[in-house]
């Protein structure tokens, strides 16, 4: 359930640059990180999603990697993480 | 910290060595070096008896009893009862369902005499069903063929035709009985339901006496795996086995193994044994451990890292949810999770992050994503500031937190490093150590005017001289100097390109609780803007509605991603910078289940 979910939240991130970004005033400044922070999240949850559902296969074949892909499911969701934060420092 | 173990050593005639496994079953204290998965056929048959009861045991508690049904004594083996009367309800309750399906099909035809309507066809003159949709039925048919309307009902209508028939929508076949005598079938196949689950209740009654024989399954597997493990000797006569226990138990396990009479020697355990790793936390830190054996246990020359992880993981979920009003809530599931027998050992973890999630919550000043700042009697309260020079105050805490966290990793990295290695072996660690922990203190003593500009520019020359002879020159002191520059070069490549994106990784703390906040206010907003000034009652109950929806949702967003990325911070930062390795295995003593 963990693995399924997890790259979910980078569609809370697009949110919250969306919220975040309201009363700014300036469109093209709109659009042009609206662009970046969309694309970034959709190919790093998408990445996420290969690693996790990689890990699940492996799971339900009886190997132990939850741990292993909790970790690896991690590292694509910085890119996520780092453009949310480029963002709201516009 | 890493408990110190004893080695026990046995010596035994071949035969021997069942009687004293089963004597340190009894004891539970000592870990002998065995498979934990089946290895031959035998094992594999005891696993599939202890899971085949398992699974019993949980088709039994999916079977739910009607109150006030008396319970059938079990005279026999309560498992093959459970089996018998299990197989017999399935094919019953699918008897019923199949019954009820029919019922419904057959009760438009309503009640008719199914003698007379054979008698019919055995004159020669079949009889014709049909069901076909109000639109497309024509009234004039009635003129024209031998029919009669049965029934109309949702749109259908439902009528025979007997003899010739070329109109549409013939059934195959007509119902097979009337509503009567499906009805009388259904009420046997539920009053045979109800014998066999009176035989279930009964078994229910006992069904401890499934699931000790489903533990003792599991003894004997373990004994029997133990057993496997012991090594033949002497041509086949003798047979060794090799066993670990605390050292603090060693008088208990002394007392009982003298006890036996079989022989065998002790000694301390050393890590070329590897033998299990056994953690001595206190109650705080114990609670982490089931992160510490998600990664792995360390070698026995190595550190327990969980003391770590337990403040930091601590730390870094309650940054990562950052509201005081989730972390209450996290305490109340935690006090709810006691109470269910599953959840009940993981209980206590979640209220000690519910508390931690509060007071970190209350310091960045979010109650549900409401600024608490902003209320009267929260003023004066020495929340965290909104800027610390400049930038977003959570921000430049969360690099903070991870710069030490860093720092603290490196410093055991070394001190583990000089005791397994010595000093003279570990100079390299000590330069890096020296150069990032001891620059970085400078940095941060001169920053806040501790030192002057001339004190700290001295004291960074003399700290990245010294820094330079361990990892340049003494990083390996039998080796090429020569060698040891170009490998010196190397490492500084890796931790300056390493180090740079180890700390920006702890940003993910500050990305994280922001995020949670937002949606929070997001859906405070929304219910808001719904509910406006309040003075339209009606409007309370939407609002209600997207607030609990919206900041459920949030927690549990929330919560999955505080607990993935701190995890990660743990396992990955600071593992790596710490040198830690999971190259030891649990201890798991043979014992009774």
């Amino acid at each position: 359930m963990v693995l399924s979910a997890l790259p979910a939240t980078q569609g809370i991130y697009g949110f919250v640059a969306f919220f975040m970004m309201r009363s700014m005033e300036n469109p093209a400044v709109v659009f042009g990180v609206g662009l970046s922070v969309g694309l970034v999240c959709m190919l790093s949850a998408i990445r996420q999603g290969q690693v996790c559902a990689n890990g699940i296969v492996g799971i339900s074949q009886g190997h132990n990697v939850f741990t292993n892909t909790l970790i690896y499911a991690a590292l694509p969701e910085f890119y996520a993480i780092l453009g949310l934060v480029g963002a709201l420092m516009v | 910290m890493i408990a110190p173990m004893t080695k026990y050593s046995f010596i035994l005639l071949k035969g021997d060595q069942e009687g004293l496994l089963e004597k340190l079953q009894e004891i539970g204290l000592v870990d002998i070096t065995r498979s934990v998965k089946p290895m031959d056929d035998k094992s594999a048959a005891i696993l599939a008896e202890a899971q085949r009861k398992h699974d019993l045991l949980q088709s039994l508690d999916k079977v739910e009893i009607p109150e006030g049904l008396a319970h059938t004594a079990v005279s026999g083996d309560p498992e093959q009862t459970a089996k018998a009367a299990l197989d017999q309800l399935s094919e019953l309750e699918e008897a019923l369902k199949a019954a009820e399906k029919e019922a419904a099909a057959s009760a438009p035809w309503g009640e008719y005499d199914r003698d007379k309507l054979r008698a019919v066809e055995d004159a020669g003159i079949p009889v014709h069903f049909h069901i076909t949709p109000a639109k497309a039925f024509k009234a004039e048919w009635a003129d024209q063929y031998a029919l009669s309307v049965v029934n109309e009902l949702d749109g259908k209508v439902y009528y025979v035709v007997a003899g010739e028939d070329p109109l549409p929508d013939a059934l195959k076949r007509g119902p097979k009985a009337s509503v009567t005598d499906i009805q009388a079938r259904i009420a046997t196949l539920q009053a045979n339901i109800d014998r066999e689950k009176a035989v279930l209740a009964g078994v229910k009654d006992v069904r401890g006496k499934i699931e000790n024989a489903a533990r003792r399954n599991l003894s004997d597997l373990d004994l029997y795996l133990a057993s496997q493990a012991a090594v033949p000797a002497a041509e086949n006569t003798l047979v060794t086995l090799v066993g670990y226990a605390p050292a603090e138990d060693e008088e208990a396990v002394t007392k009982a193994l003298d006890a036996t009479g079989e022989y065998y020697f002790k000694d301390a355990a050393v890590v070329e044994d590897n033998p299990p790793i056994s953690f001595r936390n206190n109650k705080f830190v114990k609670m982490f451990e089931v992160l510490t054996d998600m990664y792995g246990r360390p070698a026995y020359n190595g550190f327990d890292p969980t003391p770590f992880i337990a403040v930091f993981f601590l730390l870094f979920f309650a940054f990562c949810m950052g509201d005081a009003g989730y972390g209450l809530i996290l305490i109340i599931i935690g006090l709810l999770l006691k109470k269910v027998d599953s959840f009940k050992d993981y209980a206590p973890l979640v209220v000690t992050l519910g508390i931690g999630t509060t007071v970190i919550g209350f310091l960045f000043h979010t109650f549900f994503s409401m600024d608490i700042a902003e209320w009267s009697i929260f003023q004066g309260f020495p929340f965290l500031p909104s800027k610390i020079a400049g930038y977003d105050g959570t921000m430049v805490l969360a690099l903070i937190v991870g710069i030490v966290h860093l720092c603290l990793a490196m410093v055991v990295k070394t001190y583990n490093e000089t005791k397994v290695k010595g000093f003279a072996n570990s100079l390299g660690t000590w330069g890096w150590t020296l150069l990032i922990v001891g620059g970085t203190a400078v940095g941060a003593l001169a920053l806040i005017g501790v030192l002057d500009k001339d004190i700290t520019k001295w004291v960074i020359i003399a700290l990245g001289v010294v820094s330079a002879a361990g990892i340049f020159l003494l990083n390996d002191l039998h080796r090429n100097p020569l060698i040891n520059i170009g490998s010196g070069l190397w490492e500084t490549y890796n931790t300056v390109t390493g180090l740079l994106g180890d700390v920006l990784s702890y940003l993910r703390l500050y990305a994280l609780g922001l995020a949670g906040s937002m949606l929070g206010k997001a859906f405070n907003d929304i219910g808001g803007m719904i509910l406006g000034d309040g003075s339209n009652l009606v409007m309370w109950i939407p609002f209600i509605l997207i607030v609990l929806v919206g900041h459920t949702l949030n927690i549990a967003m929330a919560a999955l991603g505080a607990f993935v990325h701190p995890l990660r911070l743990n396992f990955l930062e600071f593992f790596k910078n710490s040198g830690y390795e999971a190259a030891g295995r649990n201890y798991n003593p043979l014992k009774k289940q």
